[in-house]
């Protein structure tokens, strides 16, 4: 029996990821469903590669779709999907898969996670409705600050600073007061053209650009272009690697109801091909039956706990990248537990902080800077002379009682008395 | 407080002694010094750079001015395809800082017909003010832009002396084109970046000589090769084995798609894909690149888990693309043949 951890359903979709989707589409084409199971567990610490997809076959855990599928073929698990194609179509359709990643994916990334308006609207609910309720807060923020360092290269940073402008929930300037008020201020600017539209539309041509840039490749790369079922190799319905993981990333494009949907308008005007590729692919998935889904085991409290601290800790300003640098570090030499360099890492934040909490104490114990301070003196006139001795006392008594002139202020009474000090003087 | 304050000068003024002191500067004024030899003469400038300039990375000078290949993927790509293209360069030493766009390689084309420059009059002039000679340097160089990427892509076709085959299927070339980058550059990076067997290459290579700056400068460049190889793959850490099955899917399928031909896509001549093979494939398989020995290197790890990563062994292990190399390099560097390649 396979296991198949995988984020959970959204959009009409079974899968959130397009990875996910991908192997999904895979399995379900290459084994009957009474051989696998599907898990949304929405965790991707459940494999030891810290991602998901990943496939829990007889204590092997292999993650990710491409040693999913190789892990299937060697293990000859299933139907091999690619078995049909020629050895020039095998090596298209890696070139492909390659491709797919390296353009397709930062697309997917631009659409769902780095436009604000279609995370506020559409993706950041969806991860709401998987994930329970601390990790609401933390997780989906931390997946969305990875996919807009991936789609960096793109320089497409601007569609994140989008707040709708008739929205409501930012008012500036004007749009802040009340309307009985507004009536009375003469309109000084007029909005010009430019602040009017939504970052998406004020960079449409290279959004339009990029999108055409991959989807027209994609489209020229589709081979078998059948009516009813387009695919990348043959025109009837086999189904092959490459098809699941286009269909991962291009239903990604197609089915979210996002706001500003640039990428779907561009599939149904421009490639109407990869735009039914993708129901037709839906279409012989639904064909098959029904998915296997199955409960996730419930996480234990102290698991629970320790994803909440994790992505607690990775937002920590400062602080966050190390960790998340040290937990790589980690996970990728395979170290459990305390040993030397964890130990030595533990000890050293320990020193800093006591060093750090020991110098707050101290700074909160000094005296207010500029204030003026008072010091305490004894008062020892009176026993000037009896300090030298028998000699000194008679001589006291001798000279009577003597009370010198106090100088500073007196509230000390008879014992000493309180001397201010000018703290700018010294 | 103590004193009165009407009869003192402002806070911001500076006291006297300091003032005084500041006076005697600049204590002597040097006669400046004359530009190192390899810097490019501004006054001669029609004649000195009658040929283009490619900024790459190079060992040494001597390297750099027999024309051998570059070091790195990048700049060995554009290097090959300029000598593809038949346009003749003259290679010149530099690093990423050098470069307007911050990454090597960059041409600059050569300075034609006159570049009006106003200090070729007086050369006494010049030494005995320093500032007129930074404003002709100035002057020569917005004269002519330095080209990065696709620029130089078009330069060479424009000036190129033998036919570089132009049709290529642009779809399938992007295909490919993204197979290198997405599956082989990442294996690469990883081999002299992170893989702890070749730290000694990459400080002959990359790593200033200074022992202080060594170690930031390591960490900073290991740090970008991760980041880059996690942004590429799309997974949260780096395991070597799928890299290096990933490289290895992805040379077969080079292989595949050369299968007999001489040049990939079966094209009468070579093209910009074939340099962009070529300079990895180049690198991978050069015995004198200095890479550690894969037997040698899993002597010397003390721990075991660390496995050494053969690139070099899967790549030989596809003949055509070996000879595909090889003919690459007897067609770009004729005049290397002779010797120990």
């Amino acid at each position: 029996m396979l296991h198949l951890h995988v984020w959970g359903p959204a959009f009409g979709l079974p899968s959130i990821d397009a990875e996910c989707l991908a192997i999904i589409a895979y399995l379900h084409n290459a084994l009957p469903s009474s051989e696998w199971r599907l898990i949304p567990s929405n965790d991707p610490a459940v494999s030891p590669l810290n991602l998901l997809p990943a496939l829990h076959h007889k204590d092997n855990w292999v993650s990710g779709f491409q040693p999913i599928v190789r892990y299937l073929s060697s293990a000859a698990i299933g139907k091999d999907l690619d078995e049909p194609l020629s050895s020039i179509q095998r090596a298209d359709s890696v070139a492909c898969s390659a491709y797919l990643r390296a353009r397709a994916g930062p697309l997917v990334d631009l659409s769902l996670y780095v436009s604000a308006a279609n995370w506020v609207a559409t993706t950041r609910p969806a991860y709401s409705s998987l994930l329970s309720f601390p990790l609401t807060w933390t997780v989906p923020t931390l997946i969305r600050a990875e996919a807009i360092a991936r789609a960096e290269h793109l320089g497409l940073a601007e569609l994140d600073s989008d707040f709708d402008p008739n929205g409501g929930l930012h008012l500036t300037g004007r749009d802040a007061l009340p309307e009985t008020f507004r009536r009375h201020i003469p309109l000084m600017t007029k909005k010009t053209v430019r602040e009017e539209m939504t970052p998406e539309q004020a960079t449409a041509i290279r959004l339009f650009g990029l999108a055409e840039d991959c989807l027209k490749v994609l489209d020229d790369l589709m081979l078998g272009k059948s009516e009813d079922g387009p695919r990348f190799f043959f025109g009837d319905a086999a189904v092959s690697s490459l098809d699941c993981l286009a269909f991962g990333y291009l239903a990604l494009m197609q089915k979210p109801p996002v706001p500003r949907s640039f990428l779907r308008d561009w599939l149904e005007s421009k490639t109407p091909g990869l735009h039914k590729f993708v129901d037709s692919m839906l279409a012989a998935m639904a064909v098959r039956g029904d998915l296997p889904w199955a409960d996730p085991a419930p996480t234990p409290a102290v698991r629970f706990g320790g994803r909440v601290l994790d992505s607690v800790m990775r937002h920590v300003p400062g602080v966050g990248g190390h960790y998340a640098a040290e937990m790589r570090y980690r996970a990728e030499r395979h170290k459990k537990g305390v040993d030397q360099r964890a130990a030595m890492l533990i000890v050293g934040a320990a020193l800093v902080g006591l060093a750090t909490g020991y110098g707050v104490q101290y700074y909160r114990a000094l005296q207010p800077f500029g204030a003026s301070s008072q010091t305490w003196e004894p008062r020892r006139a009176r026993t000037r002379l009896s300090d030298f001795g028998q000699l000194g006392t008679m001589l006291s008594s001798a000279m009577g009682p003597y009370q010198p002139v106090p100088s500073g202020i007196d509230v000390g009474g008879e014992h000493g008395k309180l001397v201010e000090v000018d703290s700018e003087i010294d | 407080m103590a004193g009165p304050p009407s009869s003192r000068p402002g806070w911001f003024a500076v006291p006297a002694p300091v003032r005084e002191l500041f006076k005697l500067f600049p204590l002597a004024t040097l006669p400046p010094e004359s530009l190192p030899e390899r810097s490019p003469e501004p006054s001669l400038s029609s004649s000195s750079r009658a040929r283009p300039r490619l900024y790459v990375f190079a060992r040494t000078w001597e390297d750099a001015s027999n024309g051998r290949p570059s070091f790195n993927p990048q700049c060995l790509k554009w290097q090959t395809f300029l000598r593809i293209a038949g346009v003749d360069v003259d290679l010149v030493p530099s690093n990423n800082h050098a470069s307007p766009s911050g990454a090597l390689p960059f041409l600059l084309p050569p300075t034609t017909t006159a570049t009006t420059t106003p200090t070729s009059s007086s050369p006494e002039k010049e030494s005995a003010k320093p500032a007129p000679a930074s404003k002709t340097t100035a002057t020569t160089t917005t004269s002519t832009i330095p080209l990065t990427g696709a620029k130089i892509h078009r330069y060479a076709q424009d000036h190129a002396t033998t036919a570089t085959s132009p049709d290529a299927p642009p779809s399938r070339t992007e295909a490919y084109e993204a197979l290198l980058s997405q599956s082989l550059r990442p294996a690469w990076l990883y081999a002299l970046y992170l893989h702890p067997s070749n730290t000694p290459l990459l400080k002959t290579l990359y790593l200033p000589a200074s022992p202080i700056l060594h170690l930031p400068a390591l960490h900073a460049l290991r740090d970008a090769a991760a980041s880059e190889i996690l942004k590429t793959t799309r997974s949260p850490s780096i395991s070597p084995p799928q890299l290096l099955a990933d490289a290895t899917d992805a040379l077969r399928a080079l292989s595949t798609l050369l299968a007999g031909d001489e040049w990939f896509f079966g094209r009468p001549d070579p093209g910009l894909f074939d340099a962009e093979v070529f300079a990895y494939t180049w690198l991978i398989l050069d015995e004198e690149f200095g890479w550690a020995a894969a037997a040698k290197a899993a002597e010397e790890e003390e721990e075991e888990e660390e496995e050494s990563f053969a690139l070099a062994e899967g790549l030989a292990g596809f003949d055509n693309l070996v000879s595909h190399r090889r003919r690459l390099y007897e067609r770009c560097w004729p005049e290397a043949v002779g010797q120990a390649h």
